[in-house]
């Protein structure tokens, strides 16, 4: 249901939005050492997540327009920074995402979209590794090549095939268990069937990179090697974002 | 005309073993009253309190499932990158993929031969002073001897953890086995003693542990902690509280029968139980652990599995149980290099070998909830094979 929804290709439950991007960060083999790009005003689990699985969270700014990266935001930072594998942007009707994708494919560069709660959002694929939604008492992962598919299923269910079922013998990944019970599906489809309204911006309850004091632990130090530095005036258009937000 | 089953003969039972989970309308009723929408709620707070009594810990965080559990708790001690964790090699790949999913590196030890449970001797020629804690495992639902575990754990300052995915309600010296170590992770998967379908449970005495873990699983979100949502849904937790009603005399069910079957077979050649120990009161038979004495069955050209073959033709279903982790593809896949930042160590231990490949089966535990009668047909098959062995060497060869 969800896939079709969305236009996808293959789609997995999991128990939530966070385990379903998790899943999908380490489908990637992404971890410690590698970086990942998202908006320096954006959804905390684009970058808590990543850090949780030793991604060193990479922050653009926003354009003043959008709130959103831009395509030539994301040109600038690839021809500065050739550490970044991966880019998550946080859904949203104004975003060229064609542009991005162009951008994403000449650097090969793997893209994610955090779908949030925007339920009947539909996408085209080519481009795009995999979108994750957030049905509120799960999550999903959707993907448009059965190659992606297979790489996501194996991560969430301890390295099995799709199909293969129940087993105690394991193939090439040391998959977790990001599971959804029966349960958690059932509701899912019924809240597929409610009106989905995509939320402002602003609205989402977002967090400015500079503002998460989980980039200032030692854990965060220690899981990915960064000190976590990130500054306010680096990114002039999110700080006056939150600027305004706060007056 | 063969006697044995698997040559053409009769088996001594052709009734299933039981289905498993058992689910009644109790447990219906449960679930219509919970809040299908929610996590972390009534139904789960009751459960975490009732558990929390049964294991006698201060506190109980039920969890998504019994894998993300452990990745939690090693979270919750701050074990990350270049931090070490020993377990054993004879377990579920979900004990070494919580590590993996941690950040540290796993070390594999081996087991005891007459438990298969973690050698305390084998973990102490594994530390290093990367070494951050060991992951006890209660294979089959066996407690581990906790007296060896602690006393390592306590010489080297470093944490004990269980793993006690198979053993709830199994308890050593009188106390859980959710008692033991600064935390303990339980598994309430489909096929687990108790069950909700997808789901896990962390027991400590730690407060600060408690805090922290509560903080990442995203039950009690702190804008310093990394939020990740692995919380239980209303509907998992209400189904626990139902199936709890029942657990106590299961436990009791699966014990008695098991030390009736171990009766039965008392003196068999061929079949072998593990060591007995006192100090375990009560072991949780998730798997029924035992051994075939497998070099007898050489002298007779057999193996395990041709062994296991004969009693599973005869209606008597073992299964060959874990091959050691450490041999599978994914235990030197450039995937765990990455997110470890080396290679684990795979080199074979000689008893995970010989458990592995050799002599180790299980026993379901829905078939230690059958009847008087259903055991006494299981130990009848173990003698019919073990009495007819000659007539498998010769269609073995």
């Amino acid at each position: 249901m969800m896939r079709r929804r969305c236009n996808g290709s293959y789609g997995v439950l999991m128990h939530s939005k966070e385990a379903a991007y998790e899943t999908v960060l380490r489908s990637l083999n992404l971890g410690y050492g590698d970086c990942l790009l998202c908006a320096a005003y954006s959804d905390r689990m684009d970058s808590e997540i990543a850090a949780a699985v030793g991604i060193t969270p990479f922050f653009a700014d926003i354009e003043k327009e959008t709130l959103a990266i831009s395509a030539r935001m994301l040109e600038t930072v690839f021809s500065r920074y050739s550490e970044v594998r991966a880019i998550t942007l946080d859904y949203q009707k104004n975003v060229e995402l064609s542009f991005i994708k162009d951008i994403c494919r000449k650097n090969n560069c793997p893209l994610i979209i955090n779908a949030g709660t925007a339920l009947d959002a539909v996408f085209e694929f080519e481009g795009i590794y995999a979108v994750v939604f957030d049905l509120g008492v799960c999550g999903a992962a959707v993907t448009g090549t059965e190659e992606n598919y297979e790489s996501v299923f194996a991560w969430h269910h301890c390295g099995h095939a799709p199909g293969t079922g129940s087993s105690i013998s394991f193939d090439r990944i040391a998959g977790g268990d990001m599971r959804v019970s029966e349960w958690q599906a059932i509701e899912a489809m019924e809240i597929l069937e409610e009106q989905h309204p995509v939320t402002e911006i602003t609205e989402r309850g977002y967090i400015a990179a500079w503002e998460n004091p989980v980039f200032r632990t030692e854990y965060f130090r220690k899981i990915t090697g960064s000190d976590g530095e990130y500054r306010a005036e680096d990114y002039p258009n999110a700080r006056a974002l939150t600027e305004t937000k706060r007056r | 005309m063969a006697e044995l089953a698997v040559l053409g003969g009769v088996p001594v039972r052709t009734a299933s073993p039981g289905a498993w989970p058992h689910a009644s309308k109790k447990d219906e009723i449960a679930l219509l009253h919970a809040d299908a929408r929610m996590k972390n709620g009534r139904e789960c707070r009751r459960f975490a309190e009732r558990f929390a009594q049964m294991c006698d810990t201060k506190y109980c965080i039920p969890v998504a499932n019994g894998t993300v559990s452990i990745e939690l708790i090693l979270r919750g001690l701050g074990i990350g990158y270049g931090d070490e964790v020993i377990l054993p090699a004879y377990t579920f790949i979900a004990t070494m993929s919580s590590v993996i999913f941690a950040g540290a590196v796993p070390v594999f030890a081996d087991i005891e031969p007459g438990t298969y449970n973690i050698s305390a001797e084998s973990i102490e020629k594994k530390i290093t002073g990367r070494t951050k804690a060991i992951l006890a495992v209660a294979v089959g639902g066996r407690p581990c001897d906790f007296d060896k575990l602690e006393a390592v754990a306590e010489k080297y300052g470093i944490y004990l953890v269980v793993d006690a995915a198979q053993a709830v309600g199994a308890e050593f010296r009188n106390l859980s086995v959710g008692k033991y170590g600064i935390a303990a992770s339980f598994s309430c998967q489909n096929s687990k003693n108790l069950t909700c379908g997808e789901g896990g449970i962390i027991t400590t005495d730690n407060q600060e542990l408690y805090e922290r873990i509560c903080s990442l699983a995203g039950i009690r979100p702190s804008d310093s902690c990394i939020r990740m949502d692995h919380g239980l849904t209303e509907m998992q937790a209400a189904l626990l509280n139902s199936q709890m009603d029942k657990l106590q005399g299961e436990i009791e069910t699966r014990s008695e029968n098991a030390a009736y079957f171990e009766k039965r077979i008392d003196g068999n050649p061929l079949l072998l139980p593990m060591d007995n120990d006192p100090r375990i009161q009560v072991n949780a038979h998730h798997v029924h652990l035992m051994r075939v004495n497998y070099e007898l069955l050489r002298a007779y050209g057999l193996t395990r599995d041709d062994f296991t073959a004969a009693l599973n033709a005869e209606g008597f279903l073992l299964t060959a149980g874990y091959q050691p982790l450490y041999s599978f593809p994914c235990a030197q896949s450039p995937q765990i290099k990455h997110a470890v930042g080396r290679e684990i160590d795979i080199a074979p231990l000689p008893v995970c070998e010989r458990a592995g490949y050799l002599e180790g089966t299980w026993m379901y535990h829905a078939i230690l909830l059958g009847t008087r009668q259903d055991m006494d047909d299981i130990s009848d098959a173990v003698w019919k094979v073990c009495e007819n062995i000659e007539e498998l060497r010769k269609n073995a060869r």
